[in-house]
């Protein structure tokens, strides 16, 4: 009776080819940001030892870090993640051919994506870093590249990934339960303020320290895999019966 | 054949019931259109066909498919009004790739031809329409996607008289060449009546009338002659209407007469006529009675 037929997978994708065309402005934000973390943030910390064994010497260390872009970033991501679950990104779809599911598949493909370029752009920093400094000062430069050691390299690059990814999927979740219910809010208010203010998020056994506490690459690749899974889960299943175009 | 059905349909949003019980068939490839007043359910039965909202209660079906989350009912509908959302940073143009992306059926030649007729350039983006191009882009969308259900949810709003009267023609030739299922909504029901087949009436959540529109126009008839003569001759009639212009009252009357009645009514100087279902439409949904006048009358006396 249909004189359309669509898949899933290939709804899905259509939707996320859409969200790409429409969403340009996400990957200019990240851009703009990393420039002004370039520029504005990522400061060298120098530091000086002197020690006295017999006779005495000094070192001077300066450390030139990306952390202020990784920061950065990992902040973009959370806006993302939280943007993507807005009433009007969830009308325009609905405007042309989709349902929930293929919705949330959109988004996360959509999500993976700009997770892998905010991973890449953010390690390739460093290397804009290493240029930085080198301009600056005369120094020498100790660190890995993609040349000396590709396998660090490219976990560095994963491990971006990874963390993007995560905390896109975060805001995602959080977004979706907003939209859920507003009082949301209110719980999530209470939640970061525990976070904040007790030791549970940063300690040794803490929450952060689940992931970056993880030296096996493997069980890291895992215990991102399984987060993800469960935080998509809970956004799916909170926006799976949520009536769209409904003011 | 039957697009669409309803059985016992409800949405209730909280304690509020919007639409209650409603049994609706509407048959496939017939333009209907869907009146009622302010408020009534019109754009929540709508948005319940298209799936963008659940029913309460009830079973509706689509195409013999729950719309609520169906691939197939999303890729065969569209549901066209002024509050459509699209991407900010879009041009027409760029969506009209868009639509042929996910709308097998699409005209995109028919769609650049018709906006270009209607004068809207494509390079410009969507928001910064006025008010009327906006409905205009989102009615030509309708009519080139060529769904096998299109749903218009009041898509004249904003129109000059113009551009309403080339869209019902635009829309018109369309169906003719690509038969559909065509859900109309609309207040202006005598710029459409021409165009439809089917009326379906809601009122005070339920159906008022559903049916093709000369049953409606036959449920009543106009009187009109001298108001004694008509005070004195016509009174065991239910009147739904009153107006006098001149000389002329006229009264719109339920359609209850017996031939002989009716031929009394002729002879003593009273001119039957029929109503337009504008006027029909009119005097069921009691938009002609006593009025807003009433209102402002009361609070002077007080």
């Amino acid at each position: 009776m249909f004189s359309t037929q669509w898949s899933v997978s290939k709804l899905a994708k259509q939707q996320f080819l859409f969200k790409l065309n429409a969403n340009g402005s996400i990957f200019t934000m990240l851009i703009v940001l990393q420039i002004i973390a370039t520029i504005f943030i990522s400061g060298s910390f120098t530091s000086t030892s002197t020690s006295d064994w017999g006779e005495s010497f000094s070192f001077n260390f300066t450390s030139i870090s990306n952390d202020g872009q990784l920061g950065l970033t990992l902040f973009w991501a959370f806006i993302v993640g939280f943007l993507l679950t807005s009433a009007a990104q969830r009308n325009e779809s609905f405007t042309f051919v989709t349902n929930r599911l293929t919705l949330q598949l959109a988004n996360f493909y959509f999500l993976c994506t700009a997770a892998l370029l905010g991973g890449v752009t953010t390690v390739l920093l460093g290397s804009v870093m290493k240029i930085v400094a080198m301009l600056s000062d005369n120094m020498i430069i100790e660190t890995t590249g993609l040349l000396a050691s590709p396998v660090d390299f490219l976990s560095r690059i994963f491990v971006m990934t990874a963390y993007t990814l995560l905390v896109m999927l975060v805001g995602y979740a959080v977004g979706s339960l907003i939209q859920l219910n507003k009082l949301f809010i209110a719980s999530f208010a209470v939640i970061w303020y525990v976070f904040t203010q007790s030791s549970f998020g940063v300690a040794d056994n803490g929450l952060l320290y689940f992931f970056y506490g993880e030296t096996s690459i493997l069980l890291f690749t895992l215990k991102v895999l399984v987060s993800i899974a469960v935080l998509f889960g809970i956004s799916f299943f909170a926006t799976n019966r949520m009536e769209v175009r409904n003011p | 054949m039957q697009t669409i059905t309803l059985e016992n349909v409800t949405k209730r949003y909280r304690s509020v019931t919007i639409l209650n019980q409603l049994n609706i068939e509407i048959r496939e490839n017939v333009i209907t259109g869907v009146v009622g007043r302010n408020g009534v359910g019109k754009t929540t039965l709508m948005k319940m066909i298209a799936g963008f909202i659940k029913e309460s209660d009830g079973e509706l079906r689509v195409f013999g498919e729950k719309p609520f989350n169906s691939i197939s009912v999303s890729a065969n509908m569209i549901f066209i009004d002024d509050m459509m959302d699209f991407p900010d940073a879009m041009t027409l143009e760029d969506l009209l790739v868009e639509f042929d992306r996910f709308y097998v059926n699409w005209d995109g030649e028919l769609a650049v031809r018709l906006l270009e007729y209607f004068g809207l350039p494509l390079t410009l983006n969507h928001r910064l329409l006025s008010k009327g191009k906006r409905s205009t882009f989102n009615a030509v969308v309708g009519i080139a996607a060529r769904c096998p259900l299109t749903m218009f949810d009041e898509p004249i709003t904003g129109m000059d008289a113009a551009a309403r009267r080339d869209f019902y023609r635009a829309l018109l030739k369309d169906y003719i060449a690509h038969p559909r299922t065509i859900l109309l909504s609309s207040h202006h029901m005598e710029e459409m009546e021409d165009l439809l087949e089917d009326i379906l009436l809601i009122d005070g959540r339920g159906i008022e009338f559903h049916g093709s529109i000369t049953e409606l126009q036959e449920k009543f008839l106009s009187l009109q002659g001298k108001e004694d003569v008509l005070k004195q001759y016509a009174t065991r009639y239910a009147v739904v209407h009153k107006s006098s212009v001149g000389p002329l009252t006229e009264w719109i009357v339920d359609n209850e007469h017996t031939e002989s009645e009716l031929a009394k009514l002729k002879q003593v100087g009273i001119r039957i006529a029929a109503v337009s279902a504008s006027e029909a439409y009119l005097a069921m949904t009691g938009q002609t009675r006593g009025g807003v006048d009433d209102v402002f009358n009361a609070m002077e006396r007080k």
